[in-house]
């Protein structure tokens, strides 16, 4: 069974269609990118899957559930967790309590907290601090600790690597590698960084004005073929919608 | 909102809303040659209505702002007629001067208090209504709580004032209906309502929506006074109790939240809903007054377009359209 | 002028309270609620109404307006603030100005106009106090009262830094998508925040009538002073909220011996000029107040200057 299913997804903004019939499967444990340009859909994606925008037409699986009418808070409990665009930790929180809510409001256990520190030290380093005062790596961690101790089945990462040094992004990609070796967790990605992109996940997909017009595995895949795609250049553009 | 522009309607041709419009204010010219006194006493009621819904929904509806203060306007204009009159200027041009000086010391007053948004600038318009209340209870002319009667107006005959105040309640109204319609179509109407629609959008193409803001404050503030001065030639009594009450708001809000905010035709609509309710149920005292409150909740609730709101999203027919309100009243 | 100040002090203790549920209504579900005071008379009322109607002994009056706020507050924002916040800002403003409209029209059309107070229900305490030197007298129901607030905004303190519900609602009102991403359920939150800050007003309410005589039309004023001590003592500060209404309480204070009207206008002039501090340029920001208080503990050389902590 897979792990996230997205039935032709069709989100708007008023009268701006973000998402058109947009179809994903992700296996457990796989690790999938979504790249595109600005624009194509792939924060409305990211939000109409976590639940804080509601799709006009489509549905959601999680697990086999169909949980296109759970609300977003229903669904950390089912194990789907997003790190939104821009991290968006409580800036006037402690990094404890910003991790400790997400562990107590999904009723997950200390066991888990301390699970999620092992695996991200830094974090333990940072505990103590306002949430406010962090540079952009240490908010990234946070963010994903802040994510991981739901216990996800599903771990949606939006824009992971905006606004972050470059010593930070490796760290921050060297921490979602050792997640991914750890275990039946699914991840879905999206990087503007085609390269970075190309070189961590298992799946990528590339959207288009709100539609996916490639979608294939990084080594089937040419650097070529993903970057005319981004760009609407892509011979193939059109088969798929 | 860009492409909204690019669809503007032009209407340079005098539209059929136009000739109604020009219709109807014949007929209310003509109004005291016929009618009784009474009824020529409650039409000007009205006109005071009309301008204090037109003024908020200049405020509200366009600029974004507010004001639960507003009758330290209505109530500062009546102040200033008084001490003008007793300064010896003939009441009705005492009346004049004193809305404009309203406008003038409307603009310092908007320079600072427009820096606040949304609930605090509501608040704080309301605490600068209460100053300028207690403020005036200063003035021994006004002898606290007592009040004044405005004694000059009796020098005129009663069926003259009567009939003048009704005219001047008509052109005020018409005149200030006049200025909205050309005020939202022009340049400062459109960067209002880019406002509106998204602040710092506007901002980042180059309005200044401070200044935006405050042209629509200043007008406001003069036309609240205007209508502060014919609610004194008509009652002649002033006090600071009455003329500063926190109840000519609740009735702005009530007329423009029933008729439609943001349309140019709901507080015209309101006003008038207003006014009948008020000769219905106005008898009733605190239970009507409770009654307007419930039935304002509701609209907020239910129906937040008012009336016109209704009516527009229903049949498409906008009067007096400018052409975009009909497109944004409905966001998603 | 040491009486006035020390009435000032303690009057702060009821605008702390009044506007400890004003600020948490704010900075939870976002929006100023116009019908804040007229609740608080509602309070008022309400206790009254059980002590003459259901022939309740007074503390039991008290103790039942309580959660009878609380769920009208969590009603209301069910059925009411929700819908009217997601229409944007305008729409809250203008369904609790109206809601302030039924609430004293109707208060004044089922109990009267006439003024009324708790005070007749409550022995000796609303006269009774303490003489203290230099011809100080202090009554014991302001001290409660002050008391009471200071219970009332550690406990609100207590809430908001050590429990799930109260982290959930500072989560909440920094960034409610966020929090419902990690599992808040952000409305219920904000229902909860209501219920408390109604319940906050009806209390303040209870000490209002216990003090003084209320009318129907009292609302609106006390609106406007918990809003100014929610001003004056800094928007999103539990204990500010204490500070503003006590720093309103004295200016009143001080300005009632000049004359009756003085009263109010002495606390609309401090509103006004902390305002315009605030928005001015120079305005106090936190990191500015840090450093005004080294400037000051140098000055006082309470400490060298190797100690400062906060100046960058």
């Amino acid at each position: 069974m897979s792990a996230l299913a997205v039935e032709a997804i069709t989100s708007r903004h008023g009268l701006l269609t973000a998402v058109h019939g947009v179809s994903l499967t992700i296996e457990p444990g796989e690790v999938l990118a979504v790249v595109g340009a600005n624009g194509a859909g792939k924060t409305t994606l990211f939000r109409t899957i976590a639940g804080l925008h509601r799709p006009a037409e489509g549905a959601v699986f999680l697990g086999g559930i169909d949980i296109t009418d759970v609300p977003a808070y229903g669904r950390p409990h089912l194990g789907l967790s997003m790190v939104p665009e821009g991290r968006r930790l409580f800036t006037n929180m402690t990094v404890r309590e910003n991790i400790q809510i997400a562990c107590e409001q999904t009723g997950r256990s200390r066991k888990t907290f301390g699970a999620v520190l092992d695996a991200l030290p830094v974090v333990r380093t940072l505990l103590g601090k306002p949430a406010g005062g962090l540079s952009g790596g240490q908010r990234q961690a946070v963010a994903i600790a802040r994510a991981l101790v739901t216990a996800p089945r599903v771990l949606l990462l939006d824009e992971v690597s905006l606004g972050l040094s470059p010593a930070a992004i490796d760290t921050v990609y060297e921490t979602l590698a050792a997640l991914k070796l750890g275990g039946e967790a699914a991840m879905v990605v999206v990087e503007q960084d085609l390269d970075r992109a190309m070189g961590f996940c298992d799946r990528l997909v590339c959207m288009l004005e709100g539609k996916i017009v490639l979608e294939g595995k990084p080594k089937d895949l040419t650097r070529e073929e993903v970057s005319q795609a981004y760009f609407g250049l892509h011979k193939g553009s059109n088969a798929h919608a | 909102m860009l492409t909204d522009i690019g669809q503007r309607r032009e209407r340079l041709a005098i539209p059929g809303e136009a000739y109604a419009a020009f219709a109807i204010l014949a007929l209310l010219i003509a109004v005291p040659l016929f009618a009784g006194n009474a009824a020529v006493d409650k039409l000007t009621t009205l006109f005071v209505y009309l301008l204090l819904a037109v003024m908020w929904n200049l405020l509200a509806g366009y600029a974004g702002i507010v004001s639960v203060g507003q009758q330290a306007f209505f109530g500062l204009g009546g102040y200033f007629a008084v001490r003008l009159v007793e300064a010896g200027l003939p009441p009705y041009w005492a009346f004049f001067v004193g809305a404009l000086g309203v406008a003038i010391v409307a603009i310092p007053i908007s320079a600072a208090i427009l820096r606040l948004k949304g609930g605090e600038l509501a608040i704080a318009l309301w605490v600068l209504a209460e100053v300028l209340r207690l403020a005036v209870m200063f003035d021994p002319l006004v002898q606290g709580e007592t009040g004044i009667s405005l004694l000059a107006m009796n020098s005129f005959d009663p069926t003259f004032r009567r009939n003048l105040n009704y005219w001047l309640g008509l052109a005020a109204v018409s005149g200030m209906l006049v200025a909205a319609y050309f005020l939202l179509r022009s340049k400062i109407g459109l960067s209002a309502k880019a406002i509106r629609d998204d602040e710092e959008a506007a901002k980042s193409i180059g309005i200044d929506a401070m200044r935006v803001k405050q042209v629509f404050f200043v007008i406001a503030a003069f036309g609240c006074a205007i209508a502060g001065m014919i609610w004194l030639a008509n009652t002649i009594t002033y006090q600071p109790r009455t003329n500063f009450g926190i109840q000519w708001t609740v009735f702005m809000l009530f007329m423009v939240l029933v008729g439609g905010l943001g349309t140019f035709a709901g507080p015209i609509v309101g006003a008038v809903v207003f006014f009948l309710l008020q000769e219905i149920f106005g008898n009733y005292g605190a239970w009507y007054l409770a009654g307007l409150g419930l039935i304002a909740i509701l609209f907020a609730s239910m129906l937040p377009g008012g009336i016109m709101g209704y009516v527009q999203s229903k049949t498409g027919f906008v009067p007096f359209s400018d052409g975009m309100t009909q497109n944004n009243r409905k966001r998603p | 002028m040491l009486e006035a100040i020390v009435q000032g002090v303690l009057l702060g203790g009821y605008y702390a309270v009044i506007a400890a549920g004003l600020s948490l209504m704010l900075g939870v579900v976002r929006f100023i609620n116009l019908a804040h005071g007229d609740l608080a008379v509602l309070g008022a009322y309400l206790a009254l109404a059980a002590i003459a109607f259901l022939g309740l002994p007074v503390w039991w009056a008290f103790a039942l307006v309580l959660p009878v706020m609380a769920g009208i507050g969590w009603g209301l924002q069910r059925f009411l603030f929700a819908r009217t916040l997601e229409g944007g800002f305008l729409l809250p403003l203008l369904a609790t100005f109206g809601l302030g409209a039924v609430l004293q029209n109707g208060m004044q059309g089922i109990f009267g106009s006439e003024t009324r107070s708790l005070a007749n229900y409550m022995g000796n305490l609303s006269w009774a106090g303490w003489q203290l030197p230099f011809g100080l007298y202090v009554g014991v129901l302001p001290v409660l009262t002050f008391a009471a607030a200071v219970i009332v905004l550690g406990g609100l303190q207590v809430m908001l830094s050590f429990t799930k519900i109260g982290r959930a609602m500072r989560a909440t009102s920094t960034d409610p998508e966020a929090a419902e991403l990690q599992g808040v359920d952000a409305r219920r939150v904000q229902r909860v925040a209501t219920a408390i800050a109604f319940m906050l007003a009806g209390l303040a309410g209870m000490f209002l009538a216990m003090r003084a005589q209320v009318t129907p039309y009292a609302g609106p004023a006390q609106l406007i002073f918990a809003f100014q001590a929610v001003i004056i003592g800094g928007i999103g500060s539990l204990w500010g909220t204490l500070i503003g209404g006590i720093a309103l309480g004295v200016a009143q204070s001080l300005g009632a011996s000049i004359s009756a009207q003085w009263f109010q206008l002495a606390g609309h002039f401090l509103f006004f000029v902390v305002l315009a501090i605030r928005m001015s340029s120079a305005g106090p920001t936190r990191e500015r107040v840090l450093v005004w208080f080294d400037r000051i503990a140098d000055a006082l050389r309470l400490r060298t200057r190797g100690e400062r902590k906060h100046a960058d």
